[in-house]
Formats: structure tokens, C-alpha cells, sequence
């Protein structure tokens, strides 16, 4: 069966390029720019792996990380989170809030393709 | 080092120039022998008359009472003492005779050591701006997710062979918009430092005294007390009403200001400006020995002369505020009408800038915290105190959403608004504009305090998005920008 990825991040141009990249390497991705609507996606159908932008609007991606971590039906979704700001700092926040991976930008697309792949097995 | 040098000096520089006692104590228009208990240190004197005599003796005021050498001395023991250059290799007893022996190497050593404590500064201000101002680190990220695109984008045209022609080119198009955006961004961060730099160099000397000032407000206000008190005594003291009582001392004054043009403003603002002008001719012994004191404990670089006039005039000011409605007696008002600024500027001789600027301090006695912004109406700001962090880190306003710009002269009554500063916090923000003057006032106060007084139905109420100026300002949807921030999105 094909792992499904959701992108939550609101610069287009990195979605289609990771879109690009992961739909090559056999994901089924589908993506979303808002912070609320990607929540509510999560709950009506949650995928197999989050990719998941910490800025966002709307809800921010560390509310969207604690707010699943907190609900029973979609608490162990893998989770990789990106970043651009505040590195340490961010990294921390998001170990304390239970993320599975962490991933600060800029970063290569051989490292971003090989953390979906460790997540979803 | 004791402030008894000004009386030797006098003595020496007099004899240097073959004067006589008797003829300068006539030039300057005392007798001679009070000029000689003034040159054996048995008299204080200050203000006019120290001038006076420095101007007969070609001598600046720092040279004649010695704070040139106590400054030199206060840095000197900062430097010997300071623990980043090896605390305790030097004998700070040694200071004095350093000064004495070798005064132009003390006066490099002082020199090169405000230069380090500057760049210290300044690098721990550029640190600080860049881990907490709102519109840089937006700007940082902006810049961070453009290189992501290009690295990314560029990595994908690089290593794989099999792309389709369309996406090719739809990704060479976003490299082209991205290094466009990116080299945009980087040349607003370049200017933007450029700018914070120059910003530091021109409008140091003002901003740095009014955040002095703040710093060490509980230990001025004691001064300014002590000086209010003193001066208020020896005006009022037989009883007879404040204004006659300058009038019949400003004629025994050395250098007269117009009376004439005093009389052509109100009662209250003719008080004021005449109580200012007095104190610029009779300064408080306390305000030297306070300006020097704090201005170096605070390690005060750059223009520290200019900070120190703006010093001495925040201090008249506050005198002179002092002495027309004592901090104490306002406090009690305050309480008693929930700060409410249109009576208390009633009780204020009608004057609404004394009623801020009064109100900016009644913290220490007790009241509520606020600060002050005072501006005329070209937008100017005049003056800004009390608790100055209500005003943001940035603490311009040069926003025109700030309701101080919507009061003018003519309006009847304060503009009241609930405010959102760029870094996301609220504050309630009082307007008012002041009678007769084309200048204007405005009260910041935190949503907290501001429930404390009749302004408290502001909480919660909507606010309007004020910034610092547009390029700082993180409100980046703002329909009145008026110049491009530093953020492209």
C-alpha cells in the first residue's frame, strides 16, 4: 500500500519541490498551507507521515504538534518538523512537545527524502 | 576625590593670569571677600556665578569644579576594576596619583577604555536585537526559507536526468524569482543594520539621557525632591505666592531672562518656564555629583556631554514640576479620580503636559505606571519618560496610528485607544493636546493598569495595530505603510 504524506507548510514553492521529490520516491502526498484546516484534515483523515513547517497561519506547527500528541486517535502519527527560526531553541520545544524528527532549513533533499523514509517504516 | 578643587583652581588660574582678588571679585560683581571664602573652599558656589568666574578665567565649568577629574577617576577605577581585563592587577589607591602624574596618558586610558565598553555595547545591542526584534527575526526567516527553495529547486535540476521539459522550466522560473527575493532581502538586512548603526550614532545623546534617567529615576527622584524643597523654601518661605516670589528674585540675578516675554504666556507655563530659568542659573549642588554619578554607573558611551545636558534639563524640568505639584499630593489625586487625566490636568493649572508628565512618575509615590511621550505638531517627539518600557523595545512613535498624533490643541476631549505593538503586546494609550500650544501628550499604560482607572472599559477592546516606523514595524498588512519593511512576503 502507498504511504501517504501530508505537507503542512505555507511557502509554495518548497511544497511543490517537496512534493516533487517525495512523489518520486512512491509517497502519495497531499499538502496544506493553513494552520486550522491542515488540523482539521489530520482528524478526518490522518495520513501515515506529517510533515509539518513550525510557522505557520493560523495555528502554529507547535500547537498542530502538541494538539495531536494530545489526541488518542492520531497521538503516534511520525512526525518531521522543519524550521527556520530559532534553532535550539525550537529544537527543544519541539523534543519537549514529542516530535519524531526535527529538521532545520535550509536542508538537503537527500536528508528530507531519507526522514520520511525512516518514519514511515 | 573630594569636590574641594574648585576654589584652589580659581586661586590658581586668578594668580596664573596676574589678578588680583579684588578685581575679579568686581568683574564678576561679588566682593572680595566672599570671593575668598570661595577660593578656601568655605563657600559652595554653582550655577551663574560659577560660569561667570570661569568665563573671567578662560576655564570650562568641567575644569573649575573638578568633575572632569572625578569622572577620569570614577573610570579609571571601573577599568582597573573591570573583570574582563583581569580584575585586581592594578592598585586602585594609585588612581589619584595617576591622574596627577601622567593626566594626557589618564585621559587616553579613558578614552580607549569608553571605545571598548562601546563596542561591547553596541555588540550586545545587535546580539540582543537579533534574538528578540520582531521584524529581524521575521526578516531572518524570510531569508532562510528563500535559500531552502534555492537549495532545494537547484538540487533537484542538478541530480535528476529524466525531468520533463514544462517542470524544468517551472523550476528554473522559481530559482529566477527566488535569488531575486533573496538578494532583495539580503540588501534590506544590510540597510537595516546600516540604518541601526546611524540611529545610535544621531539620536544617542537624547534617548540615551531619557532611558538614563528611567534607570536611576528612584534614586533622581530623591535629588530632585531635596533640590524642589530647598528652592521652594527660599521662594516661598515668607509666605507670599510662588510667581511674586521669582519675579522679585530674578532681578538679582547675573543674567536676567526677558520678563517681558513671560508675561505674555499663562500663569502656569509663565511659572514654569521662569522656575526652569532659574534653576539653569541656580542649579542644585545635587545635580552634578547625581549626573556624574549615574552616568557612570551606567557606562554611559558616545556623547556623553550631550547626555549630560540632556540630564540637567530633564532635571530642571522635573524640579520645576516638583515644586508646582509635589509627586505625593498628585498621587493622592490620582487615586481619588481613578487617573483620570482631564481633572488631573485641571489640577495641574490646566496644564495637561505637567499632568503626564507628573502622572510618568507617580510609580514612585505610590501610583500607577506609565509613560509619557511628549510631541509637537509636526511629530517631533519632545520628550519621553517614565516607565519607558510600556513604549516597546523600539521606543519611537513615529507610527501615525499612535493616537497622540490625532490630539491636537483644539481638541476637546483625550483620544483613548486600545493599541497592539509590533512584538504583540497591548497597552491602553491616552491622548491629549495642550492648551494654547501646538504641542501634544499621550499616557501608555499596560491593559492591567489601565483597569485600575476610568480607562479600564479599553481592555479587551479592539486595538489598533501600532508599530515604531514602517521599516521596524512587524504589521506587515498595514494599509497606511507609507515605506516597505524589511520582510518580502
Amino acid at each position: 500500500m502507498t504511504v501517504r504524506v501530508m505537507i503542512v507548510e505555507d511557502e509554495p514553492y518548497i511544497v511543490e519541490s517537496l512534493e516533487f521529490l517525495l512523489s518520486r520516491d512512491g509517497f502519495r502526498v497531499t499538502s496544506q498551507s493553513d494552520g486550522d484546516q491542515a488540523m482539521r484534515d489530520i482528524l478526518n483523515d490522518p495520513p501515515d507521515v506529517l510533515v509539518l513547517d513550525a510557522m505557520l497561519p493560523g495555528r502554529s506547527g507547535f500547537d498542530i504538534l502538541r494538539e495531536v500528541r494530545n489526541t488518542p486517535a492520531v497521538q503516534s502519527l511520525p512526525i518531521l518538523m522543519l524550521t527556520a527560526k530559532g534553532q535550539q531553541s525550537a529544537a527543544e520545544d519541539a523534543k519537549k512537545s514529542g516530535v519524531s524528527l526535527f529538521m532545520t532549513k535550509p536542508f538537503s533533499n537527500a536528508e528530507l527524502v531519507d526522514a520520511v523514509r525512516r518514519l514511515a517504516s | 576625590m573630594k569636590r574641594t578643587i574648585t576654589g584652589l583652581r580659581i586661586r590658581e588660574r586668578r594668580r596664573e593670569l596676574g589678578l588680583k582678588q579684588v578685581d575679579l571679585a568686581k568683574r564678576v560683581g561679588i566682593s572680595p571677600a566672599y570671593l575668598n571664602h570661595i577660593e578656601r573652599n568655605r563657600r559652595t558656589i554653582g550655577g551663574g556665578l560659577l560660569v561667570k568666574i570661569g568665563r573671567e578665567l578662560d576655564l570650562s565649568l568641567e575644569q573649575l569644579d573638578g568633575s572632569a577629574e572625578r569622572r577620569l577617576h570614577n573610570v579609571l577605577v571601573d577599568l582597573a576594576t573591570d573583570p574582563d581585563l583581569g580584575k585586581g592587577q592594578v592598585d586602585q589607591t594609585s588612581v589619584d596619583e595617576f591622574i596627577a602624574r601622567f593626566p594626557g596618558w589618564a585621559r587616553l586610558a579613558v578614552s580607549a577604555y569608553r571605545g571598548l565598553r562601546g563596542a561591547k555595547a553596541e555588540s550586545d545591542r545587535l546580539r540582543d536585537r537579533l534574538a528578540h526584534d520582531p521584524a529581524l527575526a521575521e526578516a531572518v526567516h524570510a531569508m532562510l526559507t528563500e535559500i531552502t527553495t534555492l537549495r532545494s529547486i537547484a538540487e533537484i535540476l542538478d541530480t535528476t536526468q529524466d525531468i520533463e521539459p514544462d517542470r524544468q522550466r517551472r523550476f528554473q522560473n522559481i530559482l529566477h524569482d527566488q535569488s531575486r527575493q533573496l538578494s532583495q532581502t539580503g540588501s534590506s538586512l544590510a540597510a537595516y543594520f546600516d540604518e541601526a548603526v546611524e540611529d545610535r550614532r544621531h539620536v544617542s545623546a537624547e534617548s540615551d539621557a531619557e532611558e538614563i534617567f528611567y534607570r536611576h529615576r528612584t534614586e533622581a527622584m530623591t535629588a530632585i525632591r531635596k533640590s524642589a524643597a530647598t528652592l521652594h523654601k527660599a521662594l516661598s518661605g515668607d509666605g507670599r505666592d510662588l510667581e511674586d516670589a521669582l519675579l522679585r528674585t530674578l532681578p538679582g540675578l547675573s543674567q536676567r531672562p526677558n520678563i517681558r516675554d513671560f508675561y505674555t504666556l499663562a500663569r502656569g507655563e509663565r511659572i514654569d518656564a521662569m522656575l526652569t530659568h532659574l534653576l539653569t542659573y541656580r542649579e542644585p549642588p545635587e545635580f552634578s555629583v547625581l549626573i556624574d554619578d549615574i552616568v557612570d554607573r551606567d557606562d554611559a558611551h558616545g556623547d556623553v556631554a550631550g547626555i549630560a545636558v540632556r540630564l540637567r534639563e530633564i532635571l530642571r524640568r522635573t524640579v520645576a514640576d516638583e515644586i508646582r505639584m509635589p509627586l505625593d499630593r498628585f498621587a493622592v489625586m490620582g487615586e481619588g479620580c481613578d487617573w483620570d487625566i482631564d481633572t488631573l490636568a485641571r489640577a495641574c493649572d490646566d496644564d495637561s503636559g505637567l499632568a503626564c508628565r507628573r502622572l510618568s512618575l507617580a510609580v514612585l509615590s505610590g501610583g500607577i505606571a506609565a509613560a509619557h511621550v511628549e510631541i509637537d505638531l509636526s511629530g517631533a517627539v519632545l520628550h519621553r519618560g517614565g516607565s519607558l518600557d510600556l513604549l516597546g523595545r523600539i521606543r519611537d512613535i513615529e507610527c501615525p496610528l499612535w493616537p497622540v498624533h490625532e490630539a491636537g490643541p483644539d481638541r476637546a476631549a483625550p483620544v483613548v485607544k486600545s493599541v497592539r505593538l509590533s512584538d504583540g503586546e497591548f497597552r491602553v494609550a491616552i491622548a491629549v493636546g495642550q492648551r494654547r500650544s501646538p504641542r501634544a501628550n499621550m499616557i501608555v499604560m499596560s491593559p492591567e493598569t489601565a483597569e485600575k482607572t476610568v480607562y479600564k472599559a479599553m481592555r479587551g477592546a479592539a486595538a489598533t495595530d501600532v508599530g515604531p516606523s514602517c521599516r521596524l514595524c512587524a504589521h506587515i498588512g498595514c494599509r497606511w505603510r507609507r515605506e516597505e519593511a524589511i520582510v518580502y512576503r
